[in-house]
């Protein structure tokens, strides 16, 4: 036996070191390299010579039939790999190249008959199977370079083998169906191959691809049951697919029911839910955390509270964000926010994020619904957490509660010692925003434009808008009235905008913008007018109209404008007449309507079309054509 | 009961009602443009509607001149298209100034607008085409066509046509080495091989070849052909290899033609001669008339080309097809970046170089009763835009230069052609 492993070796030793000498011989190299540069008939004397004086080196015969194929002498070239079929070293890669030769020239049912006799006569010779399939897929004959993997899985009993030749040569043959359900054959067998498949599609970037793939998902996740451990890995490289696809309803409905089918929460729901509030799709989202706070009970629930007010924040912001509120839904949405806020707070004291909670529901309570006390105990219940002392957060609160009691020394150091803890961050900037906010409350404008400045550094800061807002108040205010008499009035009218005295603020806004000696910061003052939610829309239109008739070289008239097109779209929305083109189409459309009501209905369209026209480059004028272009399209 | 109305209405009206009676409207395509391909969508569509216009050559940038009609004040504000209103004799004294001999302008009647094609496939790819994006952008609209249309004759119902980055060698864009794989690629090589063998050709190569024939036929009868990207130089190696097998066999299942190379025939091409051919099929080249990318020599902010100048009164056409507001154009790269100058034939005129660079970025010629403008890169706004990325958004760029040059040829088919008095 060890004689015979021996003799083996050492033939196989003579036959290697004589392929290493034949490819090192000069001649063959140089015709290598002219096959390289595709200099086909140079080579071709060359390899013929070498063919003639060593018959015996199969190697050159074969670089000789690379040659001949590339001159399209097929003939000549089946000729000579005929020489070599008696050859019992190569007879079996002869084959192949005979079988290739004729599909060259066309033959192509030989070609595979050629292939086919080839292996049945080396049925054991795995790498046989491996070659041939390879010169098919060369050859474009996908479908039987598969069956020929088949095959050797069979022969050789081996059913984890070729799983990515043959999804590659279905791929190449156009049928991904067929590609896809070997790939998640891998997947069965090899569940942490997941990340494998992952790559393999993004790389394929190819959304029909992503289509089919969840079909086949589809098919696997009904057909077995959720003990199954590979439930789970299908059921995430479902959902991943799916928001690839941006198919969000699908990937809800697919956690909705793996959740169900569970004993015990697996939070599938919970994950989808954070991912749906990052793609804005809140509404999913919001049903997405409501399964848990209906189903569940303390620690989770509570979360899912939490979650579900975080996404009616972040809704709510989006809205304000992408000036999209034509309904009132964002004021409902915050009210929803503390609601959930609320029932945390009257189930537990314990939960464990209850620091959280504490906080947002203060500033909701300062931010939204103006309810002081609401605000006070929330910030009592957040200093009896233990360890809570040292943070920025309770500071800040008391800040914001003395702000909003018209403390304002007290404000000012409680502010300070908040951007002190803080030191850098979103709640560093967020203290000094409101150090300024003070002081410009309080009347000390010239400190409000130092805390400004500060914050100015920070030019990429959350609250850089709000601070340039209020530092143009400053320059405004103080240009035409050194003593900031006006500005002071302005600025006690925006505190109580702002601290739930709305009807009172829409008042004094409603005199500066009467009031002939008010002339810094009438438009502003109109602006707040305009935005308060306390006044019909019908009088706000009525009252800009005509502050626009009379006023017509405003500074911020763009953006008087902008509110007049818009307070339109929103009375002519509410009337079911926002497509119509003219005003008197605008009237006739609603019969009923008074005869005040009928004279301000002129076409959102016609206004935004106006705002273009008067200023074709400004700020809002994308925005206009935007909102044209929509309006139009909802005609159509 | 509508007097507000009135009101609101008459105050909204006055500016258009003043500006009716200046008669004139100038839109400038000099820097003070707002959206200068928007301008050429508002003309175009000026010239659609049966209006006429005047195009300025060299004046302001190339700019328009028309009559205050058809509301074309209030579209082009609504577009952003800045404009300058004013009377007829103010109108009339431009183009004395722009039609003396004292200055290198010209004024051009724009009477009808041309009826435009895009040569382009059904199916979805994943990149886009610079001209249908401009054409989109500037509101011009336009007709699809492919293989099938074009060799069933339809191409004598437009005036002017547009191929875009495809490979008239029938290689698929010779993304074999990087893409063969992907399923946009697979999907597209079978489609093409199911359509030559429905359409009776022996393979996809023979069927683009005599797509590329037939277009060069109509120029030949008149018709005005502008190619970008890799519809440039493909278009002449399909003509120049006309019964010549070309393709590697990773392409057409065989290999090409031993001699391949000295069998092309140059005297068939439009723009190019004396080129090589690359065989190769793993090299993302068709032959070496195509530049050599040249990323690690050239820094992106250095890599320009200049526009030549003509004379507008003499050479009308290169002059409408080099209209700019800058004389430097950002260059871009594509499938065909820039043409070796020494393959460009004497014959073509060159309307944009790289300096010092011998490489052509944008040629023009004629043949037979037509014309044909070839544009080389792919996308005058996405410097190396590469398969995959995301479509330019041409809101971000309204004062492309590059992609103005597009827009001077869907314009400059309807300008009306005089005979110079001499």
């Amino acid at each position: 036996m060890i004689l015979k492993q021996l003799i083996f070796s050492f033939l196989l030793s003579i036959f290697l070191s004589a392929s290493v000498v034949a490819q090192n011989n000069p001649q063959f190299q140089m015709a290598g390299h002219l096959m390289q540069q595709q200099k086909y008939s140079e080579a071709l004397p060359l390899l013929k010579e070498l063919n003639e004086d060593n018959p015996g080196i199969y190697i050159y015969a074969d670089r000789l039939i690379d040659c001949l194929i590339q001159l399209k002498q097929y003939d000549e070239a089946i000729s000579l790999a005929n020489n070599y079929e008696d050859d019992p070293e190569v007879n079996g890669q002869v084959q192949i190249r005979i079988g290739e030769l004729y599909h060259y020239k066309d033959q192509k049912e030989k070609a595979l008959e050629i292939w086919q006799e080839n292996l049945n006569a080396n049925e054991n010779q795995l790498q046989l199977y491996i070659t041939t399939a390879r010169v098919m897929v060369n050859r474009r004959e996908y479908l039987a370079a598969v069956d020929i993997y088949k095959q050797a899985r069979n022969k050789f009993q081996n059913n984890r083998i070729f799983f990515s030749d043959i999804a590659n040569a279905y791929m190449q043959a156009g049928e991904y169906e067929l590609a896809i359900n070997e790939w998640l054959a891998l997947l069965e067998d090899s569940p942490n191959q997941i990340s494998f498949i992952q790559r393999s599609l993004l790389r394929y970037n190819d959304p029909i691809l992503y289509d089919i793939t969840i079909v086949e998902l589809n098919d696997r996740l009904s057909g077995i049951s959720l003990s199954n451990p590979l439930y789970h890995t299908f059921y995430e490289l479902q959902i991943w697919l799916l928001q690839e696809n941006k198919l969000y309803r699908r990937a809800f409905a697919v956690a909705k029911e793996y959740e169900n089918r569970s004993n015990s929460f697996n939070y599938s729901l919970f994950n989808l839910g954070r991912q749906l509030v990052n793609n804005n799709e809140f509404k999913l989202a919001e049903e997405a955390f409501t399964y848990y706070t209906d189903k569940a009970f303390g620690e989770i629930k509570w979360r899912g509270l939490e979650e579900l007010s975080n996404t009616y924040s972040v809704w709510a912001k989006y809205i304000d964000d992408y000036n999209l509120d034509f309904s009132d839904q964002r004021d409902s949405l915050y009210k929803l926010a503390i609601v959930m806020l609320d029932s945390i707070e009257t189930e537990t004291s314990s939960y464990s994020r209850m620091n959280n909670v504490y906080l947002k529901r203060a500033e909701l309570a300062l931010d939204h619904v103006f309810d002081l006390e609401k605000a006070e105990n929330s910030l009592q219940k957040l200093k009896s957490i233990p360890g809570s002392n040292e943070s920025p957060e309770i500071p800040y609160l008391e800040g914001r509660i003395n702000l909003a009691k018209k403390e304002y020394p007290q404000a000012r150091i409680s502010f300070t010692r908040a951007n002190k803890q803080a030191e850098i961050g979103e709640m560093a900037e967020k203290t000094r925003y409101f150090l300024a906010l003070t002081d410009f409350y309080s009347g000390d404008y010239e400190f409000s434009t130092i805390q400004l400045k500060s914050l100015g550094r920070n030019n990429t800061s959350y609250y850089a808008n709000d601070a340039l807002q209020l530092r143009l108040w400053l320059q405004e205010g103080l240009s035409i009235d050194t003593t900031g008499t006006n500005l002071s009035k302005f600025a006690d009218a925006v505190f109580k905008y702002r601290n739930g005295e709305s009807p009172a603020s829409v008042s004094l806004f409603s005199a500066m913008v009467e009031d002939p000696n008010f002339l810094a910061l009438k438009d502003d003052a109109l602006l707040f007018y305009v935005r308060s939610s306390h006044v019909n829309r019908t009088e706000k239109y009525i009252k800009l109209d005509n502050y626009l008739s009379t006023t017509p070289y405003t500074p911020i008239k763009e953006k008087l404008l902008w509110e007049l097109a818009k307070l339109a779209e929103r009375i002519n929305v509410e009337a079911g007449t926002y497509n119509c083109e003219t005003s008197e189409d605008c009237f006739f459309a609603d019969s009923s309507r008074s005869a005040i009501n009928s004279e301000i209905f002129l076409s959102a369209k016609a206004l935004y079309e106006q705002l273009i026209l008067e200023f074709p480059g400004g700020f809002y004028a994308p925005y206009a054509r935007e909102r044209l272009t929509n309006l139009t399209e909802q005609k159509s | 009961m509508f007097k507000r109305s009135l009101i609101i209405l008459t105050f909204i009206l006055t500016p258009f009602l003043v500006t009716q009676a200046q008669q004139h409207v100038l839109i400038p395509m000099d820097a003070s443009q707002t959206n200068h391909l928007k301008a050429y969508g508002v003309i175009f569509n000026h010239i659609s509607d049966g209006y006429t216009a005047q195009w300025l050559l060299n004046y302001k940038g190339g700019s328009f001149l028309a009559q205050v009609e058809n509301d074309i004040i209030r579209k082009s504000r609504l577009r952003n298209v800045a404009l300058e209103t004013m009377s007829a004799s103010e109108a009339r004294q431009i183009v004395a100034d722009v039609e003396s001999n004292s200055s290198n302008t010209a004024a051009i009647n724009l009477e009808k607008a041309p009826k435009i094609a895009v040569y382009t496939p059904d199916q979805a790819v994943p990149w886009d085409d610079a001209v249908t994006l401009a054409l989109t952008y500037a509101e011009v609209e336009y007709d699809k066509i492919w293989d099938v249309e074009v060799l069933e004759g339809r191409l004598s119902e437009y005036d002017w046509l547009h191929l875009h980055h495809e490979d008239f060698t029938g290689q698929y864009g010779k993304f074999w080495a990087s893409y063969r794989g992907m399923p946009w690629y697979i999907a597209q090589v079978n489609q093409m091989e199911a359509m030559a063998e429905e359409l009776g050709f022996s393979s996809v190569s023979e069927q683009k070849k005599e797509v590329a024939r037939t277009v060069k036929r109509y120029i030949g009868n008149g018709g005005f052909l502008f190619a970008m990207c890799s519809g440039t130089d493909t278009f002449d190696i399909a003509l120049a290899s006309e019964g010549v097998d070309i393709a590697p066999e990773q392409f057409d299942g065989d290999p090409a033609d031993p001699n391949a190379q000295e069998m092309l025939d140059f005297s068939k091409t439009l723009a190019f001669e004396d080129f090589e051919i690359i065989l190769n099929p793993g090299e993302y080249e068709h032959a070496d008339i195509d530049v050599s990318p040249a990323i690690e020599q050239i820094d992106q902010s250095l890599d320009f080309f200049t526009l030549f100048e003509f004379s507008a009164k003499w050479d009308p056409v290169p002059t409408m097809l080099t209209q700019n507001h800058v004389s430097s154009v950002r260059g871009f790269y594509g499938q065909t970046t820039a043409f070796q100058k020494d393959k460009v034939k004497s014959s073509v005129v060159v309307l944009g170089e790289s300096p010092g660079r011998d490489q052509v970025k944008y040629l023009h010629g004629n043949f037979g009763s037509g014309t044909y403008t070839f544009y080389a890169g792919h996308d005058p706004e996405d410097y190396m835009h590469r398969v995959n990325d995301p479509p330019t958004d041409l809101e971000l760029h309204p004062n492309s230069p590059g992609y103005r040059l597009i827009l001077n040829n869907i314009l400059f088919p309807a300008a009306k052609k005089e005979k110079k008095k001499t």
